[in-house]
């Protein structure tokens, strides 16, 4: 219902973020870049409309990696290897979604908001399908056992591993990429593209989550559920990542 | 989860995480928006109170975002759970108050906090036109605030002042009762 929103304010920012890239970089990494568009677009031409959306992706992580490689006076985009930041919200729209190496290929923006609700669905399955396991009597499950717990007790089957709650699909690996999703109490939703390599990946988002609070929910303009623009948020986002080495 | 853990973490974010900000600008900026709605509603206080509400609603929801990435806790298992990380985290790390829980109904729905001190009503004396005393609550905002950050983690609960010290009550305690759990959003295991 609110596609056509998302894909209007959605396009804006990419837009606004490419052309406020180069300006970050130095004379030699410039060249780099405006060399990057040109081969890539002409790689992509094949693979517009017909390439599933990770079959991209990893493509866009490679080459990127490539391009880390080839200016090793550029420490930035090797140490941090954080590729792209996707937020969708609880309803399964994408909120929010934005690069953070110089020249990354881009999905088109419609792809994005079919990704973002795909995946949705996706962790809601992974939720779902959480193995049962039946309740045996003499089993202490906690939620079971705890006196003046008021959420109706699950009757009949426990989770494996007690005490730890259904979490859903929190990373997807392949040999290029790694994809952390991170699952807020209040359903917010944040992806994280990085390096397989990247270690830390949990600080790195909780950190984002931070920023997120303060600058976009703090915002009072800002309105809930709706597309993320808040030059702020993008300001610091760009800033701490920048700044991690 | 005790509520001397729920201390521990409420002091040591307190601590640690914090930005302060002059109690009395909060004070006085506070003063100011009810004193002013007071006027902008001519005195109809029940309008006044369902302001303050709907205002602490609005905060709220965007204030559990901001409590969830600070605290870093995960979801509480029960609504005995819910009120200790309210009054000792949630009242400590925005307020630096802890509220004591209390007064629970038996089937553990329904709890008060009372408060000793409340920063919000720090020099505060309620109009004397014969009615501030008893339609007012001052500090309303706070009912608001519970109940739009509870929703967000899908909880939906009433909450309302039922003393003041302003009105000469002898406690300040607000009552807080669990409507029901939100399902929609919520992992299958705790409906």
């Amino acid at each position: 219902m609110n596609t056509s929103i998302h894909h209007d304010q959605v396009g804006c920012r990419t837009a606004k973020d490419i052309n406020k890239l180069p300006t970050a970089l130095t004379r030699k990494e410039q060249a780099d870049f405006e060399h990057f568009p040109a081969t890539s677009t002409s790689t992509s031409i094949s693979s517009e409309k017909s390439t599933p959306a990770c079959c991209i992706l990893c493509s866009a992580s490679t080459l990127s990696i490539g391009h880390a490689v080839s200016t090793p006076d550029t420490p930035d985009s090797v140490a941090m290897a954080v590729f792209s930041l996707i937020i969708i919200n609880k309803a399964g729209g994408l909120i929010y979604q934005r690069e953070f190496q110089a020249g990354l290929r881009k999905l088109s923006t419609n792809d994005y908001l079919v990704l973002a609700g795909t995946f949705h669905g996706v962790h809601a399955i992974t939720r779902s399908i959480t193995p049962k396991l039946p309740l045996a009597p003499t089993t202490n499950s906690p939620a079971a056992a705890s006196p003046g717990s008021n959420t109706p007790v699950a009757s009949g089957y426990s989770y494996p591993i007690p005490g730890a709650s259904v979490s859903g699909l929190e990373y997807l690996e392949t040999d290029k990429f790694r994809l952390t999703c991170f699952q807020t109490l209040t359903g917010t939703k944040f992806l994280l593209f990085t390096d397989p390599m990247t270690g830390n990946v949990d600080t790195i988002i909780n950190k984002i989550y931070e920023l997120y609070a303060d600058y976009v929910m703090k915002n009072p303009f800002y309105q809930l559920e709706m597309p993320v623009r808040c030059e702020a948020f993008d300001r610091h986002l760009g800033a701490w990542l920048r700044g991690r080495t | 989860m005790s509520t001397t853990k729920a201390s521990r973490i409420g002091e040591e974010i307190w601590k640690t995480r914090i930005d302060k900000v002059n109690a009395e600008l909060v004070t006085l900026t506070y003063g100011t928006i009810v004193a002013q709605l007071c006027q902008d509603y001519d005195s109809d206080y029940q309008q006044v109170n369902q302001q303050l509400d709907k205002m602490g609603y609005n905060i709220g929801m965007r204030l559990i975002e901001d409590f969830l990435a600070k605290s870093g806790v995960g979801r509480c298992a029960n609504f005995r759970d819910t009120a200790d990380m309210i009054a000792k985290v949630g009242f400590k790390i925005f307020l630096n108050v802890a509220p004591t829980v209390t007064n629970w109904a038996s089937d553990n729905n329904q709890f008060s906090l009372i408060f000793d001190e409340n920063p919000l009503a720090d020099f505060v004396e309620l109009p004397d036109d014969g009615r501030a005393q008893d339609e007012l609550w001052f500090s309303n905002i706070l009912c608001g605030v519970l109940r739009g950050a509870l929703e967000m983690v899908q909880m939906q609960i009433e909450a309302h002042f039922v003393s003041d010290v302003l009105r000469g009550d002898d406690t300040t305690e607000m009552r807080v009762s669990l409507v029901r759990y939100i399902e929609d959003e919520m992992p299958p295991e705790e409906e």
